[in-house]
């Protein structure tokens, strides 16, 4: 177990790979777990036909760093559209995000991509690598985006990320297709791991994978959040949902329940009124 | 990983594609680079047959027309015709002294040619297409001492060779010039003498030729041979107005100044011919010039839409990882210019090794035209080619320069491949900063 723990900071050292942090308050703090997510009234809607589709209506909550939470509930109760909006993928309607002392909303569109390449690390249900890249070039490629590191310390940090997710170096330079749905998953979660992000959004990440292959994955997405990054995952698997510190479930765009969910004290929410409502 | 290399990656993924893609946006490049050259070329050898034949303005009478004209046709089919002086109206002095005062007339150049019949001197003769020997006749060419012009059939300038040509004292004086291989054959040289009408000329000048039909030739003063001959005019006269552009307004002043009896023709209406054929051949250059731009306009436009199109998720995607607008722009501008380079190796390959076919296919098929000779032809009389204008052009002589590849065609190779990867890079640019990456990935998903 040891041997695949993620050691960040001694691998900051090494590859000088520090990402700038903005100032949270809470985390002078050092006894609670600073608050990474909050969302007050988050909200997106769609027109359609004239009607307005409430997608994701007015939720609220606080997650800190450690916690992996599970994101529940039937298709097209909002799940996705939250977790985009999570992601800073889609633009909310209405409400407040701030994820990592980032208020996501007064992004302009260029300090977004920024954002997502520091503080967010996504992982989709269909893999989504680049295909005519090889499996370290994946890896390597938020990096690149990143920029300021030299191609030898890009191509150090890949291979140490790709073998912490379990991917032998015999198969670094294999383009996806030649990679079986579980290699391209952990290949997908190296990725988002490879600028070192506060936050992992996951979408259905076992979705497309066997329970045998999926079980792994679920292991390595609670590790992450074990070495103090807040994992949230949008999915069915039930064997996700058990090995959660929260569960959300959603319906109709609403959250309905929120289990083992404390709200975090030393955050600044606004919205405590609202969430003890519920 | 650099960028180039993930880029030429990306532009390999379909090989076929991009053999097919490079192939015809290569020989479209080609073609538009060897059009334009030769478009060129046709533009400069208009303008040069137009500086060349284009100030000469002929007359002849009227009448006179039908006989050079029939002349003219029974040579090309081989046999030697010389129109004789019986049935010739001659162009008065009272006329010539007309059209030299003709406002916008800058010089004149009077024509009047005569076979030597005395029998004396020895004529030469060449082989004809059929192997039949020829025997090429002596014509005898009268020009006024103060031409600024002097030339024979086929629009050949004499050399001279030895002796001196004629001084503005020798205009009554039975002196003449003589082409070279007349005088060896008849053993003369600068200062003998031979007879022409039962009068005694001395030869003061020797001349060669490129053209053996003008080989055989004297050349006298035009008062000496209006004496010796009996005659009071000229065949025909040329005048010369001082640029191109005023020839149809000094043939105009000749036209009124000279009633209908004589026909006024500009080189530009002689030379039709070649004016149409070079029109022609700018025309189809210019077709082909615009098929090719066009063909590599809709072939890159194309690619690159398949490029982007077929691409929609991996921009989603790296939206998501954190790609600014200008980082996958950057992605897509490197492979249209991977795309355009390459075609534009390919084109310059071409066109080093196919220019010149090309050319030929462009090339001007001469036509029929007065100073197109395609046979044993001399004409004679008035009207007719032994005094030609001065440089009239022999269409086959007229040829397109080869496309080639040079600084020239490179820099349109180059510039019009850059310059449709700048045009094409608009829809890489649209499509990247239209596409939402949550859209994009919800449909995937």
């Amino acid at each position: 177990m040891d041997a695949k723990h993620f050691h960040l900071e001694q691998q900051r050292e090494q590859i000088d790979l520090t990402l700038p942090v903005e100032p949270q308050p809470e985390r002078a703090n050092q006894t609670l777990p600073a608050v990474t997510v909050i969302a007050e009234g988050l909200s997106k809607y769609f027109r359609s036909a004239g009607e307005t589709i409430k997608a994701v209506d007015e939720v609220s909550f606080a997650f800190t760093a450690g916690q992996f939470v599970a994101v529940l509930g039937p298709s097209g109760c909002g799940k996705s559209t939250l977790l985009y909006l999570l992601g800073g993928l889609d633009r909310p309607s209405a409400g407040e995000l701030m994820i990592d002392g980032v208020n996501v909303k007064r992004l302009s569109a260029r300090q977004e991509h920024r954002f997502r390449r520091q503080k967010l690390g996504f992982v989709f249900q269909s893999f989504h690598l680049i295909a005519s890249l090889t499996a370290l070039e994946n890896v390597m490629l938020p990096i690149e985006l990143m920029g300021g590191t030299s191609g030898a310390a890009m191509h150090e940090r890949a291979r140490f990320l790709l073998r912490q997710v379990g991917i032998n170096d015999d198969r670094h330079n294999h383009k996806p297709g030649k990679l079986s749905g579980g290699q391209q998953q952990r290949v997908a979660i190296a990725r988002a791991l490879a600028n070192d992000p506060r936050v992992i959004l996951a979408d259905e990440p076992t979705g497309n994978l066997d329970s045998r292959t999926g079980k792994p994955i679920i292991q390595l997405l609670k590790q992450l959040a074990q070495q103090g990054r807040t994992v949230i995952v949008v999915t069915h698997d039930r064997s996700i949902t058990e090995v959660a510190d929260v569960r959300m479930e959603m319906v109709d765009g609403r959250i309905e329940t929120m289990e083992n969910y404390v709200l975090p004290v030393n955050s600044r929410l606004l919205l405590e009124k609202k969430v003890h409502e519920r | 990983m650099k960028l180039l290399i993930r880029s030429i990656r990306n532009v390999l993924r379909s090989p076929l594609r991009l053999v097919l893609v490079v192939a015809l946006l290569g020989t479209s490049l080609m073609f538009v680079a060897a059009m334009t050259s030769l478009s060129t070329s046709a533009q400069q050898e208009l303008a040069t047959v137009h500086k060349q034949v284009g100030t000469a303005i002929t007359i002849n009478y009227a009448s006179n027309d039908s006989v050079s004209s029939t002349s003219r046709n029974e040579g090309s089919q081989g046999g030697v015709t010389i129109a004789g002086p019986t049935n010739i109206t001659l162009i008065p002095n009272s006329t010539v002294q007309k059209v030299k005062s003709t406002r916008g007339v800058v010089s004149t150049q009077e024509s009047l040619t005569r076979p030597y019949t005395d029998g004396k001197l020895k004529t030469g003769s060449i082989t004809g297409p059929n192997g039949k020997q020829i025997s090429i006749p002596v014509l005898v060419n009268g020009i006024s001492s103060d031409a600024s012009h002097f030339t024979l059939q086929g629009g050949v300038t004499p050399t001279l060779v030895s002796g001196r040509s004629f001084h503005d004292n020798d205009a009554n004086a039975y002196v003449a010039m003589m082409s070279q291989s007349l005088a060896k054959s008849n053993h003369l040289k600068v200062g003998s003498t031979f007879t022409l009408k039962g009068k005694t000329f001395t030869i003061i000048g020797l001349y060669t030729t490129s053209d053996q039909f003008s080989g055989s030739s004297i050349v006298v003063p035009l008062a000496t041979m209006q004496k010796v001959f009996g005659v009071k005019g000229v065949d025909s006269i040329t005048a010369y107005a001082a640029n191109y552009e005023q020839v149809e307004t000094v043939a105009t002043r000749l036209r009124n100044a000279l009633g209908k009896q004589y026909d006024v023709v500009t080189q530009d209406a002689q030379y039709n011919n070649v004016f149409s054929a070079l029109g022609a051949t700018q025309n189809t250059i210019q077709l082909a010039l615009i098929i090719s731009v066009s063909i590599a306009v809709v072939v890159i436009i194309f690619a690159v839409l398949m490029l982007v199109r077929e691409r929609t998720i991996e921009i989603g995607i790296l939206k998501a990882i954190g790609a600014s607008h200008l980082q996958v722009l950057r992605q897509f501008w490197t492979e249209i210019v991977t795309l355009s380079a390459s075609a534009a190796v390919l084109a310059a390959l071409l066109l080093a090794t196919l220019g010149p076919t090309i050319s030929q296919r462009f090339d001007i098929s001469p036509p029929s035209s007065p100073g197109a000779s395609s046979g044993p032809v001399m004409t004679g009389g008035p009207g007719g080619q032994i005094f030609q204008t001065p440089s009239n052009p022999n269409l086959s002589n007229i040829h397109l320069a080869a496309a080639t590849l040079n600084a020239q065609t490179l820099l349109i190779i180059l510039g019009l491949g850059i310059g449709l990867a700048l045009l094409t890079s608009v829809i890489p640019t649209w499509f990247v900063s239209h596409i939402k990456p949550a859209e994009v990935l919800r449909k995937a998903n």
